[in-house]
Parts: structure tokens; C-alpha cells; sequence
């Protein structure tokens, strides 16, 4: 599975990330930032990422995951 | 898990973040141009603070925390629509004699 996420949480402020990219570390993004990211997540995908699992969003991949695994998220696999 | 290295949070940090959120969150009820405003501001005041104010005073982050619970209700209510930054500038007395 490939899935790519365009954020574009604040003007002027959009990344292109892949699955294995590191949101600390490759884009230089803040834990306030990655806060962003993960309210943005849960408003596209319809569901409350939870707290502790909010705090292990420096990895992309994680986050994918909890996202595919989750049984309330609207995606439609193809 | 791999190499993914966990961020290990203290509790006050894990509530200042879970009230970023919830401003964040908030601020998806309000309409899109709100929104914009409460967003910027939110981000604003949050990196402001967390710039200025030492980690280790602790009372202060508490009080601020309080402070931050209460607006984050009042933004809650349908009823506000909006929010609004009021930049005041003020010197500290200095002490004569």
C-alpha cells in the first residue's frame, strides 16, 4: 500500500509525505505542528486519534497504520 | 516500532498539548473564516509561551493551563463565534529610593 498525505494545515505550509518520512526529523516540524497534523487527520478521516497514540506521531507510518486499522475511519481501499 | 523514537512527555507537557488540541478542535465548530483567526492565534499564544516561560516554573504553567481550560469552555459554546488577541504593553515598575 502506497498512501500519501498533502498537508496543508496552514497557509503557505504544505508538505508532500510519504509512508517512511519522519515528520521531526525530515521536515524540521515541532510536536505543536505534529498537534496540527493529527487534528487534521482526525477531520479528514471522521475519527479522535487518542491521546497516547497523538504522542507517537513523529513517524508517518504510524500514524498510516493506526488510520488503516481503525475500524470507524472513512477510507475506501481500492 | 522499528526506530521510531517515542517522545516521552512529562504529564504538564501531555496537558498543554491535549489543550492545543482542543483549541484546534474547537476551532472546527466556528465558521471557516474564524476558524482561520482562532488557529493563528492559538498557534501564536501556544509557541509564544513556549519560548518565553521557563519549564521549570511550574506554578506559572499551572495557572496558565487553568487559564487556557477556561477559554478553551468559553470557545466551546455555539454561542462564541469567534476570538480575538488583545496585545497589551505594559513595563514593570521599577523601584526608586
Amino acid at each position: 500500500m502506497s498512501i500519501v498525505f498533502v498537508f496543508a494545515f496552514r497557509p503557505n505550509f504544505s508538505i508532500l509525505v510519504t509512508p517512511n518520512a519522519h515528520l521531526q526529523k525530515d521536515f524540521g516540524l515541532d510536536i505543536l505542528d505534529l498537534e496540527e497534523i493529527v487534528t487534521t487527520l482526525e477531520e479528514e478521516f471522521g475519527f479522535e486519534i487518542p491521546n497516547n497514540e497523538a504522542n507517537k506521531t513523529n513517524s508517518i507510518k504510524l500514524v498510516v497504520d493506526h488510520i488503516v486499522s481503525h475500524p470507524q475511519a472513512n477510507i475506501a481501499l481500492d | 516500532m522499528g526506530s521510531s523514537k517515542v517522545q516521552r512527555l512529562s504529564g504538564m507537557q501531555k496537558q498543554v498539548l491535549s489543550l492545543y488540541r482542543g483549541f484546534l478542535r474547537a476551532a472546527r465548530s466556528k465558521s471557516e473564516e474564524e476558524r482561520c483567526k482562532i488557529e493563528s492565534i492559538i498557534s501564536q499564544e501556544f509557541r509564544r509561551n513556549a519560548e518565553d516561560v521557563d519549564r521549570k516554573n511550574f506554578l506559572y504553567i499551572e495557572y496558565l493551563l487553568r487559564r487556557g481550560n477556561k477559554q478553551l469552555d468559553q470557545l466551546k459554546n455555539p454561542g462564541t463565534t469567534g476570538l480575538s488577541s488583545l496585545q497589551l504593553h505594559y513595563s514593570h515598575p521599577s523601584s526608586k529610593g
